[in-house]
């Protein structure tokens, strides 16, 4: 029965903590401009995710140690480095992006200007980071974002041509008025979105943090293989309310606002409280991810102790380096930077990070060494080997479409 | 508040965009002030619904989301129109 608490409470979290500001804003904004006809990039990256999440999750329950602190072991210091440096860039914008999204939920909640939210919540953020345990951490914002099913729900309540959405996610096409690079440009962007370098990161030292064993792969695998197509699905959910309210009166979403409004005209009130909490929710909770993501990948690849299962005095380089990239992640913000403009730039340069990020992995998941009788298999090494190729070409492609496109206009 | 102010602070800048522009051609100087009278009408309403919303002026919410909505659809008529 605990166990059986133990898979749930996982697959739960897993859901609610699979959206992310990048997700929101992607998905939100895709729909909104192309319809439905972009939900297979989101398929494609929740399978991508789950793949790699799957090897990190593995590396970390057999080895007892996360992913990057084995990818500069393996792969020497250099490419430890480079897959630091291109990931570490990324997860820092990320962070300010996420901190940015925290605000912007906060300002919808109390109209408070979000500018004013943004040094409160980057210290709530570096506080619970120090303080909070990280089983509650997690669990808590995992299972209060799950109140982003209202979308899921706001969906249904619209009422729309399911034929109709159903046509636009099998048979995609450029809609009118737009051009195949605009398309293409979103589409890399989504993908970004769906896998964004920190949650490999995250998951892996998260693994760690919770002491996982080779006995925790069944719980592991649950929570990847049914926890983050869930939390997809939610993801085209607010893609799916865009497109049923604002794609057929051709208008741009551009505001967080903006996604959430449509759960209000499906559900009222009670429709849009939940969708403030969701918004919190998943923000703060992708926060922290991304804070202590930065603290994992420095202080694995320089040796340092790390991680919130020991005393903050044993790990004080670990929680400096959270406490100056909050520091960096304020002061990125406070430059008056929109949120919502910087969360576009952190998930299309994510997508240039990601065969930095999947490269190493895909090695380490294959290393007899540290994983024995658990390498990859076929399959893992297959969809490995071909996801390897597609972020290879989302990332070759994302930055000149950003040129060619004004990324995205 | 937010989406009404969002949607305020938006609008002004398109009025001065497009208003900025020079009409191609004099036949559509007519068009140009019919756009800037509805972008002005629609600036006005917005105005209108941000101290309404602020106020918590529930009566008036509703009346000018619905003078808003007939505005919009007078845009997309003539949208259409143009086409």
């Amino acid at each position: 029965m605990k166990k059986l608490f133990a898979v749930a409470l996982g697959i739960l979290t897993a859901i609610g903590g699979f959206v992310d500001i990048g997700d929101l804003v992607a998905n939100g904004l895709v729909g909104a401009r192309f319809g439905f006809s972009l939900a297979w990039v989101v398929l494609m990256g929740i399978v991508g995710i789950c793949v790699f999440a799957e090897m990190s999750g593995r590396v970390a329950a057999v080895s007892g140690r996360a992913t990057f602190d084995l990818i500069r072991e393996r792969l020497g210091p250099r490419v430890g480095l480079l897959s630091l440096v291109a990931s570490m860039a990324v997860t820092l914008l990320t962070f300010a992006a996420e901190i940015g999204g925290v605000a912007l939920a906060l300002e919808l909640a109390t109209s408070v200007n979000p500018y004013l939210w943004m040094p409160v919540v980057g210290a709530a953020v570096w506080l619970v980071l120090w303080r909070v345990r990280f089983s509650i951490l997690e669990n808590v914002f995992g299972l209060a974002g799950l109140s982003l099913i209202v979308f899921a729900v706001a969906l249904w309540q619209l009422g729309p041509d399911w034929s109709a959405l159903w046509e636009s996610a099998s048979r995609p096409a450029v809609p009118e008025g737009e051009t195949l690079p605009v398309y293409f440009y979103y589409a890399i962007a989504l993908f970004g979105a769906a896998m964004t370098p920190y949650e490999v990161f995250f998951f892996s030292s998260g693994g760690v943090e919770e002491g996982w064993t080779v006995k925790d792969l069944a719980v592991m695998r649950a929570n990847v293989f049914i926890g983050f197509p869930l939390g997809g699905l939610l993801s085209l959910a607010i893609a799916g309310v865009a497109a049923v309210v604002y794609f057929p009166q051709g208008i741009e979403v551009d505001s967080l606002s903006q996604v959430g409004l449509p759960v209000g005209m499906a559900l009222g009130k009670l429709g849009l409280a939940l969708v403030l909490l969701g918004f919190f929710a998943a923000t703060f909770g992708a926060a922290c991810e991304t804070g202590l993501s930065v603290g994992y990948s420095i202080a694995q690849y320089f040796g340092w102790q790390w991680g919130k299962f020991v005393e903050p005095l044993r790990a004080a380089r670990f929680h400096t380096v959270i406490l100056l990239s909050t520091i960096v992640a304020i002061g990125v913000l406070l430059t008056t930077v929109d949120p919502i403009m910087l969360t576009e730039y952190s998930i299309v340069f994510s997508a240039v990070a990601l065969p930095l990020t999947y490269f190493p992995i895909l090695v380490v998941a294959n290393d007899r060494t540290y994983l024995g009788e658990h390498v990859n298999g076929r399959l893992a090494n297959t969809l490995g080997t071909v996801y390897l190729f597609v972020v290879g070409v989302a990332a070759a492609a994302a930055v000149p479409l950003m040129i060619v496109t004004k990324a995205g206009q | 508040d937010t989406v009404v102010t969002e949607a305020e602070e938006a609008i002004g800048p398109v009025e001065a965009s497009f208003g900025s522009v020079d009409p191609p051609d004099p036949t559509l100087d007519q068009l140009r002030r019919a756009v800037l009278d509805q972008l002005g009408d629609t600036g006005d309403l917005l105005a209108d619904a941000r101290i309404a919303v602020r106020r918590g002026d529930s009566d008036a919410m509703a009346t000018l989301a619905g003078e808003l909505r007939r505005t919009a659809d007078a845009m997309d008529q003539d949208a259409e129109a143009l086409q």
